[in-house]
Order: C-alpha cells, then sequence, then structure tokens
C-alpha cells in the first residue's frame, strides 16, 4: 500500500524551501493561500480581474522577498501584508482613488437598527466593490485590516480626517446598501408567502 | 491598549459585520492561475539574463583600446629589446662620461704654487679601462683633466707617462726651480718612494665613481699626465709679476684671502697689459671654448693683416 508523505508539513519546512527556491513550494504556497489572496485583493479592486493579477503580482512578490520574512509572526499574514501592499500600489498607478473630503460634511450617523442574517460573503464583497476607491480601501484597511487612522493616513498619503471622514461615509453607503439587501430579500420573501397562501387557498376551494 | 480600545469603541455593527464575514473569505482562484504565475516569472528571469563582461557592448570598445595598446607595447618592447645589448652598454658609456664630466671642474682646477699663486702646470689624466692585452699598451688621452701631482691609487698595474719639469715632482720648491722643459716620457707608476704623486680628494672620488657604472671595468687603470714645460719668458714674467704683487700687498689694504680669490684675474691682466704671451687655460674640449678659440684666432689674425693691407 502506498504511504503518502506530506510535503512541508510544517510552516518551516514550507519557508525553507521558498528560500531554496523550489517550484514544488511555489505550487503548494499558491494553492493553500490563492483563495483567501483573492478575497483581500477583490476587497481593494473591486474588479475579479484585476484582483487576480495584483494576486499573482503579490505572489511573485512573496517569492521574491521570502529572504526578508522573519518568523515573528505568522506566515500568512506576512503575505496578507504583501497582497494589501500590492494592491495599494495598483490602485495608485490605476486610478486617483484619494478622495479629500472634509469632516464637516460627515453630519449623517449611520443606523445600526440592522440585521444582517441572511447576507452571505459574495453579497458582502459585491457591496464592497460598489463603494468609491476611496471609501473602500479606508473600510478595508480600518474595518477588516485593524490599522488606525493615523496608519491610514500614513499609508495613503492623507490626513486622519480624512480617513475618519471617508470611513463614516463608507460605513454610510454600507449601511444603505445592506438595507437595500434586506428590503429586497423581505420582499422576496414576502411574495412568496402571498404566493404560497394563494396557491394553498387555490388548493383549499 | 487605549488606543486599541478606542479602535475596538469605535467599531460599528456594520465594521463588525464585514470584518467577520470576510476576515476569512477564500474565492476558488481561475485556472491555471500558477501557470500565470510561472510564466511571469520566467519572463522576469529573462528580462534581467547575466550579461558576460566580454559580450557587453559598451565595454568591447574599451577592451579593443587596451588590445591595441598592449599590442603596440609588446612590439615596442620586443624592438627595444632586441637593441638592447647594444644599448646598454651605449647606456654605460654615457654614465661614465656623464660622472667625468661632473668631476671634471674639479679636478681641472689650476693647480698653483702656494706662494706665488700663479698656474704651475697644466696636467691631463686620463683614465681608460684596459680591453684587453691587445691594447695594454695604447693610452689614450680624455677628457679628465686633473690637477698638478696625481697618482693612481692602483699604480702597480697602470702605467704613467710624464711630460714635466725637472722641478715638478717637488711642488714645493720655489716657482725658479722650474726652469728646465722637460720631454715627455714613459714611467712606471711607483707605489712607494719620495717620486710617488699623492692622491687629490678629486681623483679618488672619479675613481670610486667610476668603479660601480663601468661595470666590466678591470682593476688596471692606465694614467696619462702630461705636463708642459713652460717657456724662459713665461717664467721669468711670472717672476716679475710676483715681485710686483709682493711690492703692492704692502701699500694696499686688501687681506691675503681676497688677493688669492681674484689674483688670477688681475695678474693675468696686468701680464696682458705688458704684452707678454698669455697662454690661455681652457677648462675643458668643448665645443664652445674650441669655437671661441677659432673666433678669436681669426680675429686676431685679420687684426694682424690690417696694418699691411693698408
Amino acid at each position: 500500500m502506498l504511504r503518502l508523505i506530506p510535503f512541508f508539513s510544517t510552516e518551516t519546512q514550507l519557508i525553507a524551501a521558498l528560500r531554496r527556491a523550489e517550484g514544488r513550494a511555489h505550487k503548494v504556497v499558491y494553492e493553500r493561500y490563492a483563495g483567501k489572496m483573492l478575497a483581500v485583493c477583490t476587497r481593494y479592486c473591486a474588479n475579479r480581474a484585476d484582483a487576480e493579477e495584483v494576486m499573482i503580482d503579490g505572489f511573485m512578490r512573496v517569492f521574491e522577498k521570502i529572504d526578508q520574512f522573519r518568523e515573528d509572526g505568522s506566515f500568512e499574514g506576512w503575505i496578507r501584508r504583501i497582497m494589501v501592499t500590492e494592491s495599494l500600489m495598483f490602485l495608485r498607478k490605476s486610478k486617483q482613488w484619494r478622495q479629500e473630503l472634509p469632516l464637516d460634511d460627515v453630519t449623517v450617523e449611520p443606523d445600526y437598527e440592522w440585521a444582517d442574517a441572511s447576507l452571505n460573503e459574495t453579497d458582502l464583497l459585491r457591496m464592497i466593490a460598489q463603494l468609491p476607491d476611496g471609501y473602500r480601501t479606508v473600510f478595508n484597511l480600518y474595518a477588516i485590516e485593524g490599522y488606525s487612522h493615523a496608519e491610514i493616513a500614513d499609508t495613503l498619503g492623507i490626513s486622519e480626517g480624512t480617513s475618519k471622514s471617508q470611513l463614516s461615509r463608507a460605513r454610510m453607503m454600507l449601511q444603505t446598501l445592506v438595507k437595500k439587501a434586506e428590503m429586497g430579500a423581505s420582499e422576496q420573501a414576502q411574495t412568496r408567502k402571498d404566493t404560497y397562501e394563494k396557491t394553498q387557498r387555490t388548493l383549499g376551494r | 491598549m487605549k488606543k486599541h480600545n478606542e479602535h475596538l469603541a469605535d467599531k460599528s455593527p456594520i465594521d463588525d459585520l464585514f470584518a467577520r464575514r470576510l476576515r476569512d473569505t477564500a474565492l476558488p482562484p481561475a485556472e491555471g492561475g500558477f501557470e500565470r504565475l510561472q510564466a511571469r516569472m520566467n519572463a522576469q528571469h529573462q528580462k534581467t539574463p547575466v550579461v558576460p563582461i566580454w559580450s557587453n557592448p559598451a565595454l568591447q570598445r574599451y577592451m579593443a583600446v587596451a588590445a591595441c595598446t598592449l599590442l603596440v607595447c609588446l612590439f615596442g618592447w620586443l624592438y627595444l629589446s632586441a637593441d638592447q645589448p647594444g644599448t646598454s652598454q651605449t647606456n654605460g658609456q654615457v654614465a661614465a662620461a656623464k660622472i667625468a664630466r661632473k668631476s671634471q671642474p674639479e679636478s681641472s682646477a689650476p693647480a698653483t704654487v702656494p706662494d706665488s699663486g700663479i698656474d704651475l702646470a697644466r696636467t691631463e689624466t686620463t683614465t681608460q679601462p684596459e680591453t684587453g692585452p691587445a691594447t695594454a699598451d695604447s693610452v689614450e688621452p680624455t677628457a679628465n683633466k686633473v690637477a698638478g701631482n696625481n697618482a693612481l691609487p692602483d699604480a702597480g698595474q697602470a702605467r704613467q707617462l710624464q711630460q714635466q719639469p725637472v722641478a715638478m715632482p717637488q711642488a714645493k720648491q720655489p716657482v725658479e726651480a722650474i726652469s728646465e722643459p722637460m720631454v715627455a716620457q714613459n714611467k712606471p707608476a711607483t707605489t712607494s718612494g719620495p717620486d710617488r704623486l699623492e692622491t687629490t680628494p678629486a681623483e679618488s672620488r672619479l675613481a670610486t665613481a667610476l668603479e660601480p657604472t663601468v661595470g666590466p671595468v678591470k682593476p688596471a687603470e692606465r694614467v696619462l699626465t702630461v705636463t708642459i714645460a713652460e717657456p724662459e719668458r713665461l717664467v721669468a714674467a711670472r717672476q716679475v709679476v710676483k715681485n710686483s704683487a709682493d711690492d703692492i700687498q704692502p701699500e694696499g689694504e686688501e687681506t691675503p684671502s681676497k688677493e688669492a680669490k681674484g689674483g688670477n684675474f688681475w695678474q693675468q691682466v696686468r701680464r696682458v697689459k705688458q704684452g707678454e704671451i698669455f697662454a690661455r687655460q681652457d677648462a675643458g674640449t668643448e665645443e664652445r671654448s674650441l669655437l671661441s678659440r677659432a673666433y678669436n684666432g681669426l680675429k686676431h689674425s685679420i687684426d694682424k693683416d690690417k696694418p699691411t693691407k693698408q
């Protein structure tokens, strides 16, 4: 009976193989992290094709800079940071995504009286993709990656006030989108319910 | 910590919803993604190929120039090395001649009688390496001039040709004693005895300077010492000049050192004024002095012929 020997059972072995530039290790890393990194790139780039290009560039950078990886943190977190950086570089190159908004314009506070439950990941990604680039970037960095406004301002080269205003705008837009999605879902459910009742009545006669 | 708490407190339910749902979300990548990645990596590696230095067009010009220079230097070296034996010998001779020329002004200082300061004799000393037994007897004159009383350090193998007056060996005798001209004769140099001449410092320097440069020079050296006998009239004139100088000295306030400095010149001037025959003392056989002598001779002959023509 054949016994399957797992390649790179530990992350250390995998990193060592990457440092030796083994093609097998490249493939293992790609297959292990490509899905997650594609989701990260899709959150920033809003376009699937661009996201895939950015992801491939990010993996190339990972393989090139593997010697700079210090095993202090997780390897996945390091790859994720590289993907985020690549996505920001892509946005910077492709578009003028900085949108300066004064903080005074943000007067509407988001309404938190909503319920999510029925929304799946694809819906959420589609909502984020509908945001403008600046809003989307700040929201991703602040809400999902956990950056502070100071770090975002430093990374993007904007002021902290701009970062805060763009975050508030992004929240408002997302709230609206979520509400719409919920309303649409409830309308569909109501429509389905009405249809079902009509059917039952017809059958009862 | 405070910043982190603020960050958590500032988080809205929307942030929490999206963070919770999308943080670990994975999307299926397109098929053939890894092949594209590999192809792009290979393309990147091919973009920056390692160019060997000899195929770098920027360096090829410099390499060509360096090769040409190297070839020229090589041929030049080969050509010079073919002529090297002759040149090296010539160089050695040139160096010896230079050293001899340097030592010439010192050694060619006119010998004077200590008391009178008058030129006693002109002596020409020749040093030449012995080339072989066939030329052992031949002695050639050279430009080296050494002061009156000369002798070679290695006198056993050297021959000394002297043409000197009777009183020459005794340099401290008065001038009157040097009156009889002598014919030049060949004498072997003696290492001891009363007739042995003392070696002057200039000659010893010359001998030490010549030894390392000449190279294959044999230790045996030949010396030609020629002493020209002075005519009786000149000796008498010198005596007169000496007497007059003795008469003038107590009257003037000049010190003997000053007189010694300019004595030769003024004595010669007086002798010229008195119409005596003045034997010019040439420092060497340089072309300039010979030309000037020829020019003066011509001028003198023309001046002589003028009155007869008139």
